[in-house]
């Protein structure tokens, strides 16, 4: 290899190692403030699903699916909060986060978005807010909406995914919890 | 400040103002003047983000070969995206949410990277971040005149607050991408208007500087096919007539 062609490899190597030591030092102090924001709101988000809930026990269950990364159980029985975590083939930023509440029957009760970073909005609390009052058989057949189609079957998915590790779990009446 | 700085500051706001009169960074504009919110968070990126990479660019233009001057910038302008898009997730992250995947985007804005290769490549750091700034503002004030026609029209609100007496009379289409499109060409319509009875700026005035197609077009300006073909005809003309 010539000097002539070296140059540009070496030169553009360099901005590629600097920009990327810059970074690292940037994420190293805002990564930490992130990731607090984002318990503290997963945490809030808890609550407002299931407003009846006294206190929250966090649940360890064994082969939850992808999408679901952590259970809560109300201890005053109303049910329990899930917080999930899914993408469509099209997300291009952070993951949509989902918060759902189930009551014991197997229903969705509460149901928000923590994090939601595609282009197009499907009304973040509207259409989410149409899961609620439906059991698994429901979700599974619920409507899409048109433009954001992978987005809102992604949504879909996350929650057949919740209802189906609460069933597999036998945490749910009928189950044998 | 001599009038030679200022007037580089105030090239990016008024007369080469880069969405209302070179028409660059339509997407970002479009999307995000719904609300003036997003539009002041869009701008106030977009700022940094044009100040940062040119001083940058400005600063290794003698580094920097030809070859790979392109990559170069793409991966510098996207470090400094990146940083700001950490920032804002850490300390303003309901900003950070409204604009959604549009911060990321701010990589490919034209502008960033056309003032780049059209100044920062040619020109001091110092006049560098000058450009950048005016560029910037011009940007910020565009978006958030654009945001304040459609939130305070279309919605009843500005910033978020809500107009009272505005309700009843609120055009909700202007919040839509059709309104978006439509307050953008009215807007254009306006400036032409008003830089035309200034007699300030005219087309012709125009340099090559804030086109990103420059360096394929290969003209000075963009009426020099124009006037060749106008000359070309006035001579066969008066071959004829001889």
């Amino acid at each position: 290899m010539t000097k002539k062609n070296l140059m540009p490899t070496v030169v553009l190597g360099i901005i590629c190692i600097a920009v990327a030591a810059v970074l690292a030092l940037v994420n190293g102090f805002t990564a930490p403030i992130i990731e607090t924001a984002t318990v503290a709101r997963q945490q809030a988000s808890l609550k407002e699903v299931l407003p009846a809930a006294t206190e929250f026990e966090k649940l360890e269950l064994d082969s939850l699916p992808e999408t679901v990364f952590e259970v809560y159980r109300d201890k005053g029985g109303s049910g329990y909060a899930l917080l999930l975590s899914t993408s469509s083939q099209y997300t291009s930023g952070d993951n949509m986060g989902i918060t759902v509440a189930v009551n014991p029957d197997g229903e969705i009760t509460g149901i928000k978005l923590t994090t939601y970073t595609e282009s197009k909005d499907f009304g973040k609390a509207a259409y989410p807010a149409s899961y609620i009052g439906e059991n698994a058989e429901e979700v599974a057949v619920h409507h899409t909406t048109a433009g954001v189609t992978y987005s809102s079957k992604a949504l879909r998915g996350a929650l057949s995914d919740a209802l189906k590790a609460l069933a597999d779990n036998n945490l749910l009446n009928g189950g044998n919890n | 400040m001599n009038c030679k700085k200022l007037g580089i500051i105030l090239k990016g706001i008024i007369t080469e103002n880069p969405v209302l009169i070179l028409v660059l960074g339509t997407c970002p504009t479009l999307a995000q003047t719904g609300s003036v919110i997003s539009a002041l968070g869009m701008g106030i990126a977009a700022t940094l983000v044009l100040i940062c990479s040119n001083a940058a660019i400005s600063a290794l233009r003698k580094i920097i070969p030809d070859t790979v001057r392109i990559p170069c910038y793409i991966v510098v302008i996207a470090g400094f995206v990146s940083v700001v898009q950490m920032l804002m997730h850490a300390y303003l992250p309901d900003l950070y949410d409204m604009m959604g995947v549009y911060l990321a985007l701010i990589v490919v804005n034209c502008i960033i990277l056309g003032r780049a290769e059209m100044f920062a490549r040619k020109n001091p750091v110092f006049d560098s971040v000058l450009d950048g700034l005016g560029m910037g503002l011009g940007f910020l004030v565009a978006l958030l005149l654009m945001a304040t026609v459609r939130e305070v029209l279309g919605n009843g609100s500005f910033a978020g607050m809500e107009i009272p007496f505005m309700q009843s009379v609120r055009i909700p289409i202007l919040t839509q991408a059709p309104g978006g499109f439509l307050v953008f060409g009215i807007l254009i319509a306006v400036m032409n208007k008003i830089t035309e009875k200034q007699g300030g700026v005219k087309r012709k005035s125009f340099t090559c500087e804030g086109c990103p197609q420059a360096a394929l077009c290969g003209k000075t300006s963009c009426t020099e096919t124009t006037e060749v073909t106008a000359n070309a005809g006035e001579e066969r003309k008066d071959g004829e007539n001889a």
